[in-house]
Parts: C-alpha cells; sequence; structure tokens
C-alpha cells in the first residue's frame, strides 16, 4: 500500500494533570475517510491540534505526507486543509473575500472561488457579509475555505454539526468527492449514521483511548448481533419476538415464527455504531 | 527558542484584510473621522494669538486722556511710549454704572467696550486732589485679571494724583516725590515671551494629537480582539502564515491606522510649516508607541470592553505629559518617565517652539525606545494569548 497520508504514533497529550490523548495511532492513507468516533471530551479536537500542528504532542510522533509537523512547517500546511467545529470566519468579510484572502495565505494569487462557492451552493451570497449568513451557510463557507488550497488531507472537526439535513447532505456529498479524488479525510463526528456512511473506517475514542479501528462492516461483524424482530398477534395481544441469527438452531426458530398466523412486521436488527461504540466504552457518543 | 520570520506577502494580505474589516467597522468609520473633523475643528476655533492687552475702563472721559498719556503705566511692565501705549488700551466711559457693566460683562451693548479692568473716578477728584482732601476712586477688576494688575493699578492713581497736586502748586511733577526712585533692570530668566505667548490651540495641539494616535490604537486593539474572540487566528496559524507574519501585519497595521489619522490632523493644523521631516518622524514614532498600545489593549482584554479597559489604562497615562504643555511649570520625574513623554516634549519644542533635530533627538531616542519595548511586550502577549487558545 503506498504511504499513508496521515501518520500518528503513539500520540500523548495533556492539559496539565489532565491527560487528554493517551498514546493513540494510526493512519489514514489518500482517498480514505476515518471516521473519529466519541463523545464530547473523548480526545477528537485534542488529536486533530496535534495533527494539524497547533499542539505539540507530549509523546509520540505525527508525519503528514511524509513530514513531521509543527506549527512552523509550511509545507505541511500548504497541503492540509482544516474545517474547525468553531466557525471561524471574518464576519465583515463576504464569503468571497474570505475565500480569496485564505487563498493568498497559501500563495495563490487566482484562486477560483466562484467554483469553490458554487459547489457549496453559496454562489449566489458570494459578496454578502458573511455576518448576514445563516448557521448552514456559513459551515459550508467553512468547509469551502478547507478546500481552497486543495488539500491532499483534509481535517474536518464536525463538519455538519447543527446543519439541516440538507445542509448535511450537501457538506457529506463534498467530502465523498474530495475522496473520491485522492484526498485522505480525517472526519470526527458525533453523527454516528454520517460516520457509517461516510467513513472507509472508523475510529472509536473515548477518554483518550482508541476502543476500535476498522471498517464499520468489520466492526458490526466483530462486535454487532445480527438479529430479526418479529411482531404478531397472539391471543388478541400483540407479541414481539427477537431471533438471533448467529444462534443454533434460528433458522427452525425464523421458520416457525415467520409461519405464525398472526404475524404482523418482520425487521432485520443489524448492529448499530453507536450501540457498539455503548458496548465497547461503556458510555454513548453524546454523553 | 523559535526564530520569527516574516513573509511579506503573507503581511501584505493580512494588512489587506484588516485594513478591510476596519473599513467596515461602523463605529471606528464614524467615531473616526467625528474625533478628526472635531480635534481640527476645536484646533482652528481656538485663538490664534495670546491677547496681552489689557483693556482699562475710565470714568469719567477727561480723565482717560490723562490715563493714556500717563508715563506711569510703564510700571506694568509694558514698555510703551506715552502715544501709543501697547499692552494697555484705555477707554473712556460716560458712566459708572457702565463701567462697572463692562468689567462684569452684564451689558450688551457695552461688549465692545469689555474692559478688564475700570477706574471710576469721583466727579470731585480734581478739587479734592487741589485741596489735599482725600478722594475715594473705586477700581473695577474682573476675577480672571492677576492681582499684581490691580495692585499697579492703584499706585498709577496715587502717581496721578501726586502729578496733579504738583501741577496745581506749581511745582514739577517729575520732582514733586519726596523719594528719588532707584534705577533698575529687568533681568528675564529663560526665553522672553513677552509679545509671543503660546496660544492654546498651540498648547493643545500635542494633546489633540496624542489623543487620536491613541484612539486609533483602540482600533488596533478591537481588530486584534475579534481575531482572539472568534479565533480567526487559529485559521490563520494552520495555513503557511507564520506567527511572525500574523505580528508584524498587526503592527503594521496599527501603525497605518494611527499614522494616517494622526499625519492628517499635524496636516490640517498646519503642523509641518517648519521642521516637516523632523514632524513626520515624530509622527511616526507616535503611530508606533500607538500600535504597540494597541496589540497589549487587544492582547490583554477577553472581550471588546475589556479590550476598551486595558486601552484606556494606556490611554490616560500616556496622555499625561501633554497636560504639562498646558499648565506649563517643570514636569514632575514621573511624568518624565511616560513613555509618550519624550514625543510629546519633542513635538512640542518643534512646533511650538521652533526648535530642530539637535533638540529632539535625545527625546527621538526615549520614545523610540519606549516604542520599542511596548511593542516587545505587545508582541510576546498576543503570542502567549494565541498558544493558549
Amino acid at each position: 500500500m503506498n504511504q499513508p497520508a496521515i501518520q500518528a504514533d503513539k500520540l500523548s497529550y495533556a492539559y496539565g494533570k489532565l491527560e487528554a490523548v493517551k498514546g493513540i495511532s494510526f493512519q489514514v492513507h489518500p482517498g480514505e475517510i476515518l471516521g473519529f468516533l466519541g463523545p464530547n471530551g473523548a480526545g477528537k479536537s485534542t488529536t486533530i491540534k496535534m495533527l494539524t500542528g497547533q499542539l505539540a504532542p507530549k509523546s509520540g510522533k505525527v508525519r503528514i505526507l511524509g513530514m513531521d509537523v509543527t506549527l512552523d512547517n509550511p509545507e505541511v500546511q500548504a497541503r492540509i486543509g482544516i474545517c474547525f467545529e468553531e466557525v471561524n470566519l471574518y464576519l465583515n468579510l463576504s464569503a468571497r473575500e474570505n475565500l480569496r484572502f485564505y487563498a493568498s495565505l497559501f500563495g495563490i494569487k487566482k484562486p477560483d472561488v466562484e467554483k469553490l462557492l458554487r459547489q457549496v451552493g453559496l454562489a449566489e451570497h458570494a459578496g454578502d457579509r458573511v455576518s448576514r449568513y445563516s448557521k448552514g451557510m456559513r459551515q459550508r463557507l467553512m468547509m469551502a475555505r478547507a478546500l481552497v488550497n486543495q488539500p491532499d488531507v483534509l481535517f474536518l472537526d464536525e463538519p455538519t454539526s447543527g446543519l439541516d439535513p440538507i445542509s448535511s447532505k450537501e457538506i457529506r456529498g463534498l467530502i465523498q468527492a474530495e475522496a473520491e479524488k485522492g484526498t485522505a479525510v480525517l472526519l470526527t463526528t458525533h453523527d454516528m449514521w454520517e460516520a457509517d456512511e461516510l467513513s472507509d473506517r472508523v475510529a472509536f475514542i473515548d477518554e483518550g483511548k482508541l476502543y476500535a479501528l476498522d471498517t464499520p462492516e468489520n466492526l458490526k461483524l466483530k462486535y454487532g448481533k445480527r438479529t430479526v424482530k418479529v411482531r404478531m398477534r397472539r391471543d388478541g395481544e400483540v407479541k414481539e419476538e427477537e431471533v438471533e441469527l448467529d444462534a443454533v438452531g434460528a433458522g427452525e426458530k425464523l421458520k416457525a415464527v415467520v409461519g405464525e398466523k398472526g404475524l404482523m412486521t418482520i425487521h432485520t436488527e443489524e448492529a448499530s455504531l453507536e450501540h457498539i461504540f455503548i458496548q465497547m466504552t461503556g458510555r454513548g457518543l453524546y454523553g | 527558542m523559535k526564530r520569527i520570520s516574516f513573509h511579506s506577502v503573507t503581511i501584505r494580505a493580512i494588512i489587506d484584510k484588516d485594513l478591510r474589516e476596519y473599513s467596515r467597522d461602523k463605529m471606528w468609520m464614524i467615531m473616526g473621522p467625528i474625533l478628526l473633523a472635531a480635534m481640527i475643528a476645536i484646533f482652528w476655533m481656538l485663538p490664534e494669538k495670546v491677547n496681552e492687552t489689557i483693556k482699562v475702563g475710565v470714568f469719567p472721559y477727561e480723565f482717560a486722556q490723562a490715563m493714556g498719556m500717563m508715563e506711569s503705566w510703564d510700571s506694568l511692565g509694558t514698555g510703551g511710549g506715552k502715544a501709543e501705549m501697547p499692552g494697555v488700551q484705555v477707554l473712556a466711559f460716560e458712566d459708572e454704572n457702565e463701567l462697572s457693566a463692562a468689567v462684569f460683562e452684564k451689558s450688551g451693548d457695552s461688549k465692545a467696550k469689555k474692559v478688564s479692568v475700570g477706574i471710576a473716578f469721583p466727579l470731585d477728584f480734581m478739587a479734592a486732589v487741589g485741596s489735599g482732601e482725600p478722594a475715594v476712586v473705586s477700581i473695577y477688576m474682573d476675577a480672571a485679571v492677576p492681582e499684581l494688575i490691580g495692585h499697579a493699578t492703584a499706585s498709577g492713581i496715587r502717581e496721578l494724583a501726586y502729578a496733579l497736586r504738583a501741577v496745581m502748586t506749581g511745582r514739577n511733577p517729575l520732582e514733586s516725590l519726596p523719594v528719588s526712585l532707584p534705577n533698575f533692570q529687568n533681568v528675564i530668566l529663560g526665553k522672553d515671551r513677552a509679545g509671543v505667548q503660546i496660544p492654546l490651540r498651540e498648547k493643545l495641539r500635542p494633546l489633540m494629537a496624542v489623543l487620536i494616535l491613541l484612539i486609533e490604537a483602540l482600533a488596533l486593539a478591537g481588530l486584534v480582539a475579534v481575531e482572539i474572540e472568534h479565533r480567526t487566528v487559529i485559521a490563520l496559524l494552520v495555513t503557511p502564515a507564520r506567527s511572525g507574519d500574523v505580528l508584524a501585519a498587526k503592527c503594521i497595521t496599527g501603525a497605518v491606522l494611527a499614522l494616517s489619522q494622526g499625519f492628517l490632523f499635524l496636516l490640517l493644523t498646519q503642523s509641518f510649516r517648519s521642521h516637516g521631516l523632523l514632524v513626520l518622524v515624530l509622527t511616526i514614532l507616535g503611530a508606533f508607541i500607538a500600535s504597540s498600545v494597541g496589540m497589549i489593549a487587544g492582547a490583554a482584554g477577553k472581550d471588546f470592553m475589556g479590550t476598551l479597559f486595558v486601552g484606556m489604562v494606556f490611554i490616560f497615562p500616556l496622555m499625561v505629559p501633554a497636560f504639562t504643555v498646558i499648565f506649563p511649570g517643570s514636569a514632575a520625574g514621573w511624568v518624565k518617565a511616560l513613555p509618550s513623554y519624550g514625543l510629546i516634549r519633542a513635538m512640542v519644542g518643534t512646533i511650538g517652539y521652533g526648535e530642530g533635530w539637535k533638540e529632539a533627538v535625545p527625546f527621538i531616542f526615549g520614545a523610540a525606545l519606549w516604542g520599542g519595548i511596548l511593542s516587545s511586550v505587545g508582541l510576546l502577549l498576543l503570542k502567549r494569548r494565541v498558544v493558549a487558545l
């Protein structure tokens, strides 16, 4: 396999006595989307800060595109794009001016900001001041800004947080398009459905530790239960029965249940990433 | 320790962005020009010259002429001759009430005759002097007139009475006094500013200039504070822009803002007429100090109000040296130690007293040193603040 775009090796960081990240290691390859799943305070943002040079790791090593990361490494910074969790745009400037300004910091003299703004659906409001934008519009502009230098590595910290379903879908489409172009994407999110849909692999992080790192399918197979839930009417009462597909005699049991006269509904119950997360860490993603 | 590097293209881009943001900030865009216009208007409305002439009103009319011709008015230090009497203007009044009203500004139509000192002789003054009887002369004085003038006026009246008495008894008035007056010589320490006093507008000019520069420092502080508060500075530092670029850009932006306003004020108040280059250097130094103060306030304040508060904490002490011009006297040691003292002293010396480079250089060095110290503190604070985000 080719060289990893992101390589984190035994990364640790502490805020005073509080250990925020405890020796985590992972890699993200070009064209891959790695979903970083974890509740608030799990260490996701701290990890991104170390990966982007905003924080120097207490121990461990970070390499982006084969280069060491420090805040004063313009070669690395020229090739990464970051979409922060908090909106940090210049509100008194227009979307166009924001993008042009950031492009100039990357040494891009004639950036195609109109194309970027079209991609995020802001072309019609390109000249409006960002202070007049809705939260969704600002978030889309944040995404456009992260792409202004056509990065090889994208760090997206909760890019769809608080967005309406349509905006979220558009952003997800953009992320997928970037990955298809070969960009390595590290995506932190609370939304396990989003992580499941977008990520090639997901990493579960909690209390600074990495609990799992695999494809969503493998995690579900490894940690989930394949079940079928059946609802039926027996003796005038609605009953519910769960059949574990991997249990001994599951086929016979399912056949018997399906053959009953009072059968009402049948649902396959696939384990969700959230269930697996709770199973592994003992707490939910919104904890 | 990490070396701070600078990239001109990045610095220019950040300055351009900052100026664009500043130009869209309604508060500064309204307050800045209003303050500038107000300062310029106040400057031009203030008197151009110091009126050193004392208007003396005399009643009755006949005595006014006699007073105007009196040699003894020279005792007021006017140095005037008998005919013109520069420094003293004698005005005749036909009514004592009108005279007192002219002193106390009570009479509307006598405004043109407004006088600082009024002398009302009794109508029988000549007869009383001739007979040797005591006569009561009323002296009206404006509260603002120094007491010394009152004493001099009283002496003048006594001398007049002696002279009249001598004339009436057939003696030479100059020899009638029982004592011979000693010759005396005036010794003035320092520059004699009699007749060329610094007008109020010149005294206020440095105060106004410093105020304008420091208000612009607040504008920079606002820009820095917003950059920190909105965390846009983090977005800057994850691009190839270095912290040195950001800090240099902020410093230059602040200096440009302060310099443009300060320069406009000094230009429109004709402050570049003599030693223009020196005044420009002083303005640039002032802008540099203002920019440093802005950086400190911006980095130290947690939000806009905090920034404003920290800014004010710096602005008031920095304005103190300008007050020493308004209230003459030797500046106290602690005032001389303030960062703005050298700058203001040099500006006053250059614009007000026509001093040149030779006199200004020590003050320029002092101000530059302070500017360097303040900007280092500002940059350090800003860097610490950014790292802590």
